[in-house]
């Protein structure tokens, strides 16, 4: 490689470091691979960049979590009371009672 | 109707069908669509109602607004990857019919093409796919569709699920999926997916066949009672609002109480729960619903006039957490900088193309599919110039590098830009907020007659 300047190398080097070193961490720690399989992975992820390649393609994705947890307890009470409301297991004016009352616990 | 075709098998009676472990082809295209997908939108939120979700044969429902975005969506997202009903129009697409027919794909002929093409062939195939404990799915209006509501659905949902019963298929259960996009033409947008409980068939099978009549897909009745009961489930899942203007107002609303109940109300809020919220406030009485979505409106009229949104206005726009925030955000960007250029040199010419793509005048749902088409084109083939350039410069090992780190460049823009847009609206929040200083108050005033107002109309 003639001609790469500081600049271009760091911006290279920095995250293809990662990514390897990332590979090389996330073989070893991986609890669905064991045995001769965990052996075989880490000897192609040791083979920077074409290794790392083969590894990240091959890899399964952690199951993906789809969705954001509710932030905060008035949250997952409110949330909770609509799926009772939902179900029909909470009265309308029950429901808007009770959310009201939440509410009274606001800041603003 | 495919009743009593020799051609069909039935294998039938799989009482005991499992979901087999998920086949290698299934794996990559999971993989795929779930790349492709967490690439397109900024957030995925998935509601999933009680029941289960991954067993037995099942025919999934879904509303049908965002063209080839939907399907791709549910394919990332179902607990097991569907097979597609669709018009064999699709078939007709080069390309397209193979990645279909790859896909595990059934064409549908329209009735008009009718003659030497039945729909036979499809309803046997959809009965053997049943009998062996596969996932369909289908868009049961038929049409991709701009309104935020659900055009009046087609019997054959109905029909294929009926005839696989009579063909001795049981287990089956009806799955609703409704999708709701923020904004479905635009990238990196946010969409939820509400997964509604499932119709079981056997259990209910009284509900639509009369005793002593024909259980198959040819009783007229129980078809027609079928597909009612679909209908109903699917607008429960599903957006259904009068227009465009009352899904964005009562979906504030919704947003707007959310963040009242929030810890940190900057936050982003769950959106699954805001779409379901706003689902709720689409079924209220007429006026309710109307003095609701008229109140949100002005409201949001007025912040925007500042500068403002909700979130900035409630946060105060003060506080360690929230200044804590914003610093990350702009460390964030200067560390990304160097790599966010690298990727802004080589994706700038396909983004551009695929706005211009964006500019054409095009229905939105036909939109929808157009710009993620261009997209996967105009980007694959921008990549494989990159790596194709890498390797004539620097051989092997930098077309290598090149296929790494594309991708992290890529990554990197994205961030980078969205860092930087929320920088500036922050900054511009913060005028505003100064300026509106002495209207504090009666903002927040007539924002808890705003929140009120939602909470009456639940």
């Amino acid at each position: 490689m003639n001609d790469v300047t500081l600049l271009e190398a760091v911006v290279v080097a920095i995250p293809a470091l990662i990514l390897i070193g990332y590979t090389l961490v996330d073989v070893v720690r991986r609890p669905d691979l064991t045995g001769p399989r965990k052996a075989a992975w880490l000897i192609v992820a040791v083979i920077p960049v074409i290794g790392t390649i083969l590894y990240l393609l091959a890899r399964p994705l952690s199951p993906a979590r789809w969705g954001s947890a509710p932030s905060g307890a008035r949250v997952a009470r409110f949330v909770e009371m609509l799926e009772r409301r939902e179900r029909g297991d909470l009265p309308k004016h029950e429901f808007v009672a009770a959310t009201h009352q939440l509410l009274d616990q606001d800041r603003l | 109707m495919a009743n009593g075709d020799p051609a069909l098998s039935q294998r039938g009676v799989m009482a005991a069908a499992s979901p087999s472990a998920p086949t290698r082809r299934e794996r990559v295209v999971r993989k795929l669509a779930t790349l492709i997908v967490w690439g397109v939108y900024r957030r995925v939120d998935v509601y999933r109602a009680d029941g289960d979700h991954a067993a037995g044969p099942r025919m999934s429902v879904a509303n049908h607004f965002g063209g080839f975005a939907d399907p791709l969506l549910l394919m990332a997202v179902l607990p097991r990857l569907p097979r597609i009903i669709a018009r064999d129009v699709i078939w007709k697409i080069p390309v397209a019919g193979s990645v279909m027919n790859w896909l595990g794909g059934i064409p549908v002929h329209k009735p008009r093409d009718k003659g030497e093409r039945s729909n036979d062939v499809m309803f046997a195939e959809a009965y053997d796919a049943l009998a062996d404990g596969a996932h369909l799915m289908i868009f049961p209006e038929g049409v991709t569709r701009d309104d935020p509501s659900i055009a009046p659905i087609k019997t054959g949902a109905a029909r294929i699920v009926l005839g696989a019963r009579s063909h001795g298929v049981d287990r089956i259960q009806i799955a609703p999926a409704g999708i709701h996009y923020e904004d479905k033409a635009a990238l990196r947008s946010a969409v939820s997916i509400q997964l509604g409980r499932p119709i079981d068939i056997d259990g209910s099978i009284t509900r639509y066949v009369a005793p002593g009549t024909d259980p198959g897909p040819s009783n007229r009745d129980a078809v027609r009672k079928l597909t009612d009961e679909i209908d109903e489930q699917l607008r429960r899942a599903a957006p259904d609002f009068a227009d465009w203007a009352e899904a964005r107002a009562l979906t504030h609303g919704a947003e707007m109480l959310l963040r009242s109940l929030a810890d940190d109300p900057t936050e982003p809020v769950p959106i699954a729960t805001r779409d379901r919220i706003a689902g709720q406030l689409g079924r209220a009485p007429g006026e309710q619903k109307a003095t609701t979505a008229a109140a949100v409106t002005s409201y949001d009229r007025d912040l925007a006039a500042l500068g403002l949104t909700d979130a900035w206005f409630l946060s105060g726009m003060t506080g360690r957490r929230f200044l804590g925030k914003l610093l990350w955000s702009l460390v964030l960007a200067i560390a990304l900088l160097p790599f966010a250029i690298a990727g802004a040199v080589i994706n700038w010419f396909p983004y551009l193309v695929v706005k211009a793509v964006g500019l054409l005048r095009f229905a939105p749902a036909v939109m929808a599919t157009i710009k993620p088409m261009a997209a996967i084109v105009v980007f694959g083939a921008t990549w494989g110039f990159t790596v194709w350039a890498a390797f004539r410069s620097f051989g092997l090992e930098g077309a290598a590098l090149a296929v790494l780190l594309i991708p992290v460049y890529l990554v990197a823009v994205i961030v980078f830009t969205e860092r930087a847009v929320h920088l500036w609206r922050a900054f511009r929040a913060w005028r505003g907020l100064r300026r509106a200083a002495d209207m504090r108050d009666t903002l927040a005033a007539r924002r808890r007659e705003v929140v009120a107002e939602v909470v009456n109309a639940l």
